[in-house]
């Protein structure tokens, strides 16, 4: 494989695969130290309180223990946030949900620090809280964040297109409908963690698993009180990460734990408990919707009110309602609309970035709607879905126009088709004894980017080493998704070399240049965009300078090949090994960087929404199908076979593509029929591996998965941002499995074998 | 205490305390952190080792479990530095690795079973590898290169000591050595002795519940008494009438030996549900027991089937039946100083039915939310002769139902006959709710597994199967 040159459009495997897979690649949990001290967190245990006290004098006295620190320690803002800046590194005057930071304990070992932690003893004074977030809306629901105007409304926005609601006047049929969908836990692999060193010179150097390296820099910066300047932050390959790992984790409390002991290396590391408990999940949903159509299946008015749970912080509720509201009426026309999304401070678990940002909730329930009304207008799921199917040029459910390319008519002609479409009767009629079976679709689309507002920009810098080597600087954290390894596809393709040429600098805030955080489907096309610019430049004045020193007679005689550059005519080349060392560092470097374009549609939104993200200017799109079987005697829903169609643009790398779809997808069934956080007065019952159910080997569908390679003539050799869309699809296209398998729509999620049994009972048999 | 072993076939001896974990010794003292941890109770698999061989979860290993065997992690598993294995190359080329952090331990996990079982089938190679979670690629890359990369069975032995080179490892001991102390005793007459001794020591059999019970403080015992190396307790023995099954014998091996499927398809159906590959190569049948939770997969079928516990101490053994064992849940008829150490399970007559059940959250790697074991003899009228039910997850114990058995006995085993037992079904039992599922849920389905009597597995008669298509085409 080495030996392969890279093009762009081939499977090519990745080459941090082999590092992984020989157990060598060092994950920040790998990172230890001689003379290593252990951090690690006192948490609050009650939903909502005020402190009165925290008692750290039988802690301190843990033979071992080398500090325990408490707000008062924290010299800075002691607040983080990416937008409002509201969450406590250390609870100062209360407490806000079970999984809120107290204390701080660092100590020689890791007993020490189990003892120490036990003995610190708090003295809260517990305050009424509140759970749900419409109750938090009313008047008299105890207040959060006292100094937010706005009280428990975090976020708000109302959206009206058309006429709005009355819309629904010149209807021939309207449908209404009420969804939850449930509190997912990203459960990555690699829990939250970190190592920190304070060094002599005053620096700090924390290495984390993390998404966002630079912008953890100035949160930490700033809520600890040291300059930014002081901090690097090394960001290793992310053990899992989903948008968990966006924003501070550890960060924080291991850059206070190492100015307390400076010298020494500090690791804090979550249990699995601890992940579920204080690490950030996605956003509960409450979503109503309503609507309405003409007598020939055209989409008139769609009306939605959507409730996101925040939890105690913003953690990026703002922005992910936002999203949400964007994709609230689905890929389609519809001319009229009203749409308001709230995301709301509760005392609950902490909501935050989860692949999808939002858009799985809506997707569940418009997708759902599709196939209620399609069922009152006679209409197969798929008619009405090509009927509405949003087209370059249109106007989608929020109003603003949609130039981006649109590849929706090619996927659903792709499922249309598909003979797991074609052949759902006879598939339903063939199902054998307790079992019903069906087939669902749903039509998705995800925006890619930060939006008009926050630049979604990245740097991107390549060097020719002395020794001969193409080394790209990459400023965005790969979390496994394989954007690293793109990178060096894209590079290697303009430079015509082999993988043994490249090597890939892993972001690094000493090293590597901002590049905006690995996250929003932009990693691939914001940097990717970047990074091209920064190739072709090198590779012009590589050329250039090699044109100089064999003597030819210009730039355009010369070519790269594998491990060298070649002059045309005559056949002589200079490897690159001793081309490196003929040139000075700053003629063998470069960097370029991106900034991707936005909308400049205004859509008579509120500056609100512009700032939080809307609207979006490329996003891709996707139909998928699912066929279960649901067991009449257990309620138990089997996905037998799992299609997706997909237009997000051209693919660079056909394999890694592939295993974001079905990474997604699988992650997604989890969502649509198992996984739900279960939390009762803010307390979670189900924080572990044992109770939160994850999708193992046997409970997977086969999964196949096409491409729409429609170029995006924006995006980098015509993609599109492929990361999230995929976790889009599962909830609604289950659901409307189960509904065709049934006879039921089940509108809570996720779809258990509990609530399917108890819609078969309720309903009766066929 | 002194640990010798042997790691990617270097020897190493360490000081440690006998009460850490395999997972901390091999990443913190050894710094082989290739071996990850993904959450310390044994369900994802992520720190997946070889022991002589044979995959260990090593975050519910005690470290003195290492003593005199050779332990491959993923660091030795490629032929050399510079090489690949096969199914390492076959994830590399296959897309099998996102972010990486399950590769580790689903390697060794898919390399110890291809080089067992080459041949296996694609749905062999998922149950192989249900024990280990992968949050990125939904598996089927995993698969595809589980496919990709079995080779014949002699090249393919992860078992293998990685050549001699310089040892990658370092000793940066990180904890001190005084922990809980873990006694091991050789034979039953130490045991005793130990015990007497130690009357608040806790004994461990697999540890898969125990080690998470002194995770999450569930327990805090002053020491641990291992029980791994009492040969007497382990191995089965078949005599004309019954079968003899040593308290420390594992799932695996329980379903490894040919007794299982001939004599007891019921306890073989359940024990393939328990938990994990993983967990049943570490878990024991006499753990399961003890432990006598309503939910113990093994317990159902060890109901149905009649079989007797026999506890041991220093004064002797005597007999129970495991319902007169089994008090509550959590408790059972163990004295002071008493062991539970071997099932006797009764032959049973040929040409019945066994069928079992369990209603879980996921197909492996599960809790039962409820279960459902019968052994049935029907006669060529499709009359049932003889009936033994038994139910788990429904109660506080498994739970027999007099009245249903007898009802069924001397009916047709059919649709009907089924259909007028669900309610006495529902009204005998008074399941609770739980995180996993309700009362109200687990007293309809407990009733509603009695219809798949019709298409059990094990059973096939003529009779049923005409009167099932009727239903159907009604």
């Amino acid at each position: 494989m080495k030996d392969r040159v890279y093009q762009v459009g081939e499977g090519m495997p990745k080459p941090d695969a082999a590092t992984k897979v020989t157990g060598v690649e060092r994950f920040a949990a790998d990172w230890y130290g001689s003379d290593l001290l252990w951090a690690g967190v006192k948490r609050a245990g009650v939903a909502h309180a005020l402190i009165r006290a925290i008692d750290c004098q039988a802690a301190r006295q843990v033979a071992g223990v080398v500090a325990v620190l408490t707000a008062a320690d924290v010299v800075g803002s002691n607040r983080q946030g990416v937008l409002r800046k509201d969450q406590p590194v250390l609870a100062d005057d209360r407490v806000r949900h079970c999984g809120d930071a107290l204390a701080l304990v660092v100590a020689e070992s890791k007993a020490a620090l189990a003892a120490a932690l036990a003995l610190i003893s708090t003295d809260l004074e517990i305050l009424p809280a509140v759970f749900d977030p419409e109750e938090a809306l009313q008047p008299q629901a105890p207040i959060l964040h006292a100094d937010h105007p706005q009280g428990n409304a975090l976020f708000h926005a109302c959206h009206v297109t058309g006429v709005g609601e009355d819309g629904f006047a010149d209807c021939a049929e309207i449908v209404e409908a009420e969804f939850e969908l449930p509190r997912q836990a990203h459960a990555f692999l690699e829990t939250e963690n970190g190592r920190a060193i304070a060094h002599a010179d005053g620096s700090l150097e924390i290495v984390v698993s993390t998404q966002t390296p630079f912008r953890d820099r100035f949160e930490v910066a700033e809520a600890i009180g040291i300059e930014a300047r002081r901090i690097r932050i090394v960001a290793p390959f992310c053990g899992g990460a989903f948008g968990g790992k966006d924003g501070i984790t550890v960060q924080s409390l291991l850059a206070l734990a190492a100015l307390h002991c400076p010298g020494r290396a500090i690791k804090m590391s979550w249990s699995r408990e601890e992940s579920f408990l204080a690490g950030s999940k996605r956003h509960p949903a409450r979503l109503y919707y309503k609507l309405g159509a003409g007598g020939d299946g055209r989409l008139q008015a769609l009306s939605a009110r959507i409730y996101y749970d925040t939890g105690p912080y913003d953690h990026l509720g703002g922005a992910a309602a936002t999203l949400g509201l964007e994709h609230a009426g689905g890929p389609y026309r519809i001319p009229h609309s009203r749409l308001e999304v709230w995301a709301v401070y509760t005392n609950n678990p902490l909501s935050g970035a989860f692949r999808g940002f939002g858009v799985p909730q809506v997707a569940a329930a418009i997708e759902s709607m599709m196939d209620i009304l399609a069922e009152r207008l006679q209409l197969s799921p798929l008619q009405i879905r090509t009927r509405n199917a949003l087209v370059r040029g249109d106007r989608c459910p929020a109003g603003v126009t949609r130039h981006g390319s649109i590849g929706l008519a090619d996927c659903l002609q792709k499922v249309a088709a598909h003979p797991l479409w074609r052949q759902r009767s006879a598939w339903k009629e063939a199902a054998g004894p307790f079992t019903r079976r069906g087939t669902g679709l749903a039509c998705v689309w995800h925006g890619m980017g930060y939006g008009p507002v926050v630049p979604d920009s990245a740097t991107a810098g390549i060097e020719l080493t002395e020794q001969g080597v193409f080394r790209v600087l990459g400023g965005v954290v790969d979390m496994g998704q394989g954007n690293g390894a793109t990178y060096l596809q894209i590079a290697g393709d303009i430079l015509c070399q082999c993988p043994g040429s490249l090597e890939l600098v892993l972001p690094d805030t000493a090293r590597t240049f901002p590049s905006g955080s690995s996250s929003a489907s932009r990693t691939t096309y914001t940097f990717g965009n970047a990074l091209i610019g920064a190739t072709e430049a090198l590779k012009e004045r590589l050329l250039a300078r090699a044109a100089d020193i064999l003597m030819a007679g210009d730039r355009a005689e010369m070519a790269l090949v594998p491990g060298g550059i070649r002059h045309l005519p005559s056949g002589r080349e200079v490897p690159l090994t001793l081309f490196g060392g003929m040139l000075q560092p700053a003629e063998r470097s470069a960097t370029n960087h991106f900034r991707a374009a936005v909308s400049r549609e205004m859509a008579g939104c509120e500056a609100n929404l512009r700032i939080h993200g809307f609207p979006h200017a490329i996003f891709s799109f996707a139909v998928h199908l699912a066929s279960v079987e649901v067991d009449e005697l257990t309620g138990r829903v089997t996905v037998v076979k799992y299609l997706t169609v997909s237009d997000c643009g051209c693919i660079i790398n056909p394999v890694l593509f592939a295993g974001q779809q079905e990474g997604g997808v699988v992650q997604g069934l989890g969502y649509a029929l198992s996984e739900e956080l279960r939390c009762a007065s803010g307390r979670m019952h189900n924080a572990d591996f044992t109770t939160y159910i994850i999708p193992t080997a046997v409970d997977v569908p086969e999964i196949d998965t096409i491409a729409v390679t429609l170029p995006e003539r924006s995006g980098p050799y015509g993609m599109k941002g492929a990361g999230e869309i995929g976790i889009d699809g599962p909830a609604p296209a289950v659901a409307n499995a189960v509904a065709d398998a049934c006879g039921h729509r089940l509108t809570i999620f996720p779809l258990t074998a509990e609530r399917v049994l108890r819609a078969l009972s309720a309903g009766g048999n066929r | 205490m002194k640990l010798p072993f042997v790691v990617n076939g270097h020897e190493v001896e360490l000081t440690v305390a006998a009460d850490r974990r395999a997972v901390d010794v091999l990443r913190e003292d050894l710094a082989l952190t290739g071996t990850k941890e993904g959450c310390g109770t044994g369900e994802c698999g992520a720190c997946t080792i070889l022991v002589d061989g044979e995959p260990r979860l090593s975050c519910l290993t005690l470290a003195g479990r290492l003593a005199g065997t050779q332990v491959t992690t993923i660091e030795g598993m490629a032929p050399g530095p510079e090489a690949l294995h096969p199914l390492q190359q076959a994830f590399v080329d296959k897309g099998a690795v996102q972010c990486g952090f399950c590769t580790p331990g689903m390697v060794i996990t898919a390399g110890e079973f291809l080089a067992r079982r080459p041949r296996a089938d694609r749905q062999e190679m998922a149950e192989a590898i249900s024990g280990n979670l992968c949050r990125c690629t939904g598996y089927g890359k995993i698969l595809d290169a589980m496919e990709e990369g079995r080779a014949p069975a002699a090249t393919l032995n992860p078992c293998l000591p990685a050549p001699a080179g310089p040892f990658a490892g370092t000793f940066v001991s990180t904890s001190s050595v005084a922990g809980r102390p873990v006694y091991s005793p050789k034979s039953l007459s130490e045991l005793w002795a130990i015990s007497a001794e130690n009357p608040k020591a806790q004994l461990i059999a697999g540890g898969t519940d125990l080690l998470v019970w002194l995770r999450n403080r569930r327990i805090d015992p002053p020491g641990l008494i291992d029980l791994g190396n009492i040969d007497g307790l382990r191995g089965i023995s078949e005599s004309s009438d019954a079968v003899r099954v040593g308290a420390l014998t594992s799932h695996a091996q329980l379903l490894d030996h040919p007794c299982t499927n001939e004599f007891f398809p019921v306890l073989r159906k359940a024990l393939l549900s328990l938990g994990s590959p993983h967990i049943r190569r570490m878990g024991t049948i006499g753990g399961n027991i003890v432990t006598a939770s309503p939910a113990g997969d093994s317990l159902p079928p060890l109901y149905v089937l009649g079989a007797e516990v026999e506890l041991s101490s220093a004064a002797g053994s005597r007999r129970l039946p495991i319902a007169g064992f089994i008090l509550g849940p959590g408790t059972t008829a163990l004295a002071a100083g008493e062991i539970l150490s071997a099932i006797i399970l009764p032959r049973p007559p040929a040409g019945l039915v066994h069928h079992y059940e369990k209603v879980g959250l996921r197909n492996a790697l599960a809790c039962s939310v409820a279960s459902l074991a019968a052994v049935l003899e029907v006669n060529a009228d499709s009359v049932v002769t003889s009936a033994r039910m038994a139910w788990g997850s429904v109660g506080p114990t498994v739970e027999r139902i007099a009245a249903v058995e007898a009802a069924l006995i001397g009916s047709t085993l059919n649709r009907e006959t089924l259909e007028k037992l669900i309610p006495l079904v529902r009204n005998a039992i008074a399941p609770i709710d739980d995180v996993r599922a309700s009362g109200e849920y687990r007293r309809m389905v407990a009733g509603n597994l009695l219809l798949r009597l019709l298409h059990s597995d094990w059973c096939c008669f003529p009779d049923a199967a005409q009167e099932f298509s009727g239903e159907e085409d009604r």
